[in-house]
């Protein structure tokens, strides 16, 4: 007997492409034929997608896991296949004790029926019997925070209070395993930290948690695992940090490491009130060659190229460095280090140089964007453009012991003496 | 309190694994979705459940004119309005169950989508709770016997012990109604041509059922016809046991009646259930 808590076991989904009428009936009608054994010619323009493909591995008992990829990696195909929403094409998957799978808030509310009816109603849904939930009702109400509205009919409740009210019955169902997709991201900034520290609270008695998520954030501060599906396939399994940072330079290829180049067949055209548009951001390290791998402590330079629309007096342009978990971590201002603002029509290229890099070693994105000062809004912004590697901590010569200082974000430039 | 039973997930698992320890598990919820429909079933009407009142006695009384009146078809001795009152009670009853079955997948889509649960709760629930309004219409019924009663005591209608068996009789209507809609849900999941034509085919059976004239006034050669149409025993049998005699609830009818539906309500649970298990990739 394996200690694994969920087993997964080359796991495959195949969904067909493709609308559904007469064309496809009459493929159904001779793949059911051919069941029977009747010898039918398969057409050879039935289009399948590959939604996962082979998928195996075991998650232990009290693990969090982190599945993390890009949209239609099959992320969420696998927490439905986990869920028991939708059966594999072929493969298996086993796992011991209840499981509880919020792929959404506030399923199978009512909206006729009061809060606590629709507490019983949903913890029923789950599994739960009406003793078990009479048991956790009054520790789901003071959770959602809505005592005095606890026997108005849900309608009339806010967005906030439902979702409240919802998740409040969702952390309270005590599964073995708990299975999120992305639903951390509701309710206020408050809510959201009590979730955080309830499901920590979940994890800490033992439970294990399946989490899908785009915010990296989370993923890193609450992941004890992290799995990278790709088109189907799992790329990574294993570290945390790891993860995040292979999903993060997902499908660039060498070349475009460090360089991000506008594609006009992809991004939108520029607006006629726009003033300007970023054609390029290239990272150069000091020797002023393309790189995405930088070193702790040393030079490293920005070269933007823009393309000025309208002319201006008062633009602003700015560079900020993301560190993988999305925390933002430096933003650099073209006004802020007395670089003029003025900027005719045509193409502009700015060295943005930058003389010691303070962050230790990991992944991390770049992002610009211009504004308009008389302008509210941002002109134009590219998020994420390039992401690159801090490879190791020589700062000022010293070679740190990596594992001491995980904690720290960067290091300021100081000096010491004794006094 | 930790479950430690296990849960395999596989493909292509076999047609016969209807879940059913789960649907026992689950049989709070079964209680609480009823409870729900029954509690939320008048919100927001101003004449609540004497709608369902007004709908059999209008129903009825359109029938007795067009049907009886001008018509003039017979009504097995029956007084007219009690025949097509004890007629439609049974028929719509039948014909919501058969409405409820056959949009169970599609209606449920939202729930079924999102959380995993036995999908044959909400179909069955619902049936129940619409026990209400057949309840309702029963009681309206009585009514409508005891003022025929009082009205003409010559030749007044004793209800008599056969009254024990309405309960079977519902039941059976309930399993052929849930089976064919079954059927009708799981085979239009993928493609809704069956949906389109489903209305009709309420309508069809409803005239090929003895709900508007008894089945003494078909030639008696076609009758044996009438007796593959398990719905045939099933509305005279509300006829019998409301009304006192029936001239189609009598073995002949019954077992064909009885084993059909057992049929159709297992074939409808296996296509059901089969369906349930991938069908949130088509809809």
């Amino acid at each position: 007997m394996s200690t694994s808590i969920i087993q997964v076991n080359e796991l495959s989904k195949t969904y067909r492409l493709g609308g559904l009428g007469l064309r496809s009936f009459i493929e159904d009608l001779k793949s059911s034929a051919k069941k029977f054994g009747v010898p039918v010619k398969e057409n050879a323009n039935s289009q399948r997608f590959k939604a996962l493909d082979k998928v195996s591995f075991d998650i232990e008992e009290g693990e969090v896991v982190g599945i993390i990829g890009r949209n239609g990696a099959g992320k969420s195909t696998l927490l439905k296949i986990l869920s028991r929403i939708t059966e594999p094409s072929s493969g298996s998957a086993r796992y011991t004790g209840r499981v509880a799978s919020l792929l959404e808030v506030g399923t199978g509310f009512h909206g006729e029926m009061t809060g606590r009816e629709n507490i019983f109603l949903n913890g029923s849904l789950y599994g739960l019997t009406r003793k078990e939930i009479a048991s956790k009702v009054d520790s789901i109400i003071e959770f959602a925070q809505i005592n005095e509205f606890i026997d108005t009919p849900v309608k009339r409740y806010s967005s906030g209070m439902f979702v409240r009210l919802a998740f409040a019955v969702a952390t309270h169902l005590e599964p073995e395993i708990l299975i999120i997709d992305e639903v951390l991201a509701v309710g206020d900034v408050d809510f959201q930290k009590r979730c955080i520290s309830k499901m920590g609270e979940i994890n800490k008695s033992g439970k294990t948690i399946l989490i899908v998520s785009h915010n990296m954030a989370t993923i890193g501060s609450f992941c004890t695992r992290c799995i990278l599906i790709d088109k189907g396939r799992i790329i990574h399994d294993g570290s945390v940090d790891e993860g995040i940072s292979k999903y993060l330079t997902l499908g660039r290829s060498g070349s475009q490491l460090g360089y991000w180049e506008r594609k006009p067949k992809i991004q939108s055209p520029a607006s006629s009130n726009q003033y300007s548009q970023i054609k390029s951001i290239e990272m150069l390290d000091n020797s002023n060659t393309r790189t995405h791998l930088l070193k702790c402590g040393m030079p490293f330079s920005i070269l933007l190229e823009l393309n000025i629309l309208i002319e201006t007096n008062y633009l602003d342009i700015g560079v900020a460095i993301n560190r993988h978990d999305g925390i933002q971590m430096s933003v650099s201002i073209n006004s802020w280090e007395g670089s003029s603002k003025k900027f005719f029509i045509g193409n502009h290229k700015l060295k943005i140089t930058f003389p010691k890099i303070p962050f230790f070693s990991g992944n991390y994105t770049l992002s610009a964007w211009t504004k308009e000062s008389t302008n509210h809004l941002n002109d134009d912004g590219v998020q994420h453009a390039l992401s690159f590697e801090i490879i190791d901590h020589n700062f000022n010569g010293h070679i740190f012991d990596f594992s001491a200082h995980t904690h720290a974000g960067c290091i300021l430039e100081s000096s010491w003496s004794k006094c | 309190m930790p479950d430690s039973k296990e849960t395999i997930i596989t493909a292509n698992r076999t047609c016969l694994d209807l879940e059913l320890n789960d649907f026992f598990k689950y049989r709070d919820l079964l209680y609480l979705l009823i409870r729900r429909d029954i509690v939320t079933s008048y919100k927001q009407t101003i004449l609540g459940p004497l709608w369902v009142v007004i709908q059999a006695l209008m129903g009825s009384a359109v029938f007795t004119i067009i049907f009886g009146n001008i018509a003039g078809l017979s009504t097995d001795g029956h007084p007219a309005f009690l025949f097509y009152l004890c007629g439609m009670i049974g028929w719509q009853y039948f014909g919501g169950v058969l409405g409820i079955g056959s949009h169970s997948l599609q209606s449920n889509v939202a729930l079924f989508a999102k959380v995993y649960f036995p999908r044959l709760i909400p179909p069955i629930g619902q049936s129940i709770s619409s026990l209400l309004n057949f309840s309702i219409q029963l009681l309206v019924f009585f009514l409508a016997l005891v003022i025929y009663n009082q009205n003409s005591p010559d030749s007044s209608i004793e209800l008599s012990f056969s009254l024990i068996l309405l309960p079977a009789l519902i039941i059976q209507t309930a399993v052929l109604g849930l089976g064919l809609g079954f059927i009708i849900s799981a085979m239009s999941v993928k493609y809704r041509d069956l949906a389109r034509i489903s209305g009709l085919f309420t309508q069809f059976i409803m005239y090929a059922s003895p709900v508007i004239y008894p089945v003494s006034e078909i030639p008696e050669k076609y009758q044996e016809y009438m007796a593959l149409n398990p719905l045939t025993f099933i509305i005279e049998s509300y006829r019998l046991i409301l009304l006192g005699n029936s001239t189609a609830s009598n073995l002949t009818f019954a077992v064909p009646s009885i084993a059909s539906t057992i049929i159709i309500f297992l074939i409808g649970l296996i296509l059901y259930n089969k369906t349930q298990r991938t069908y949130v990739d088509f809809v």
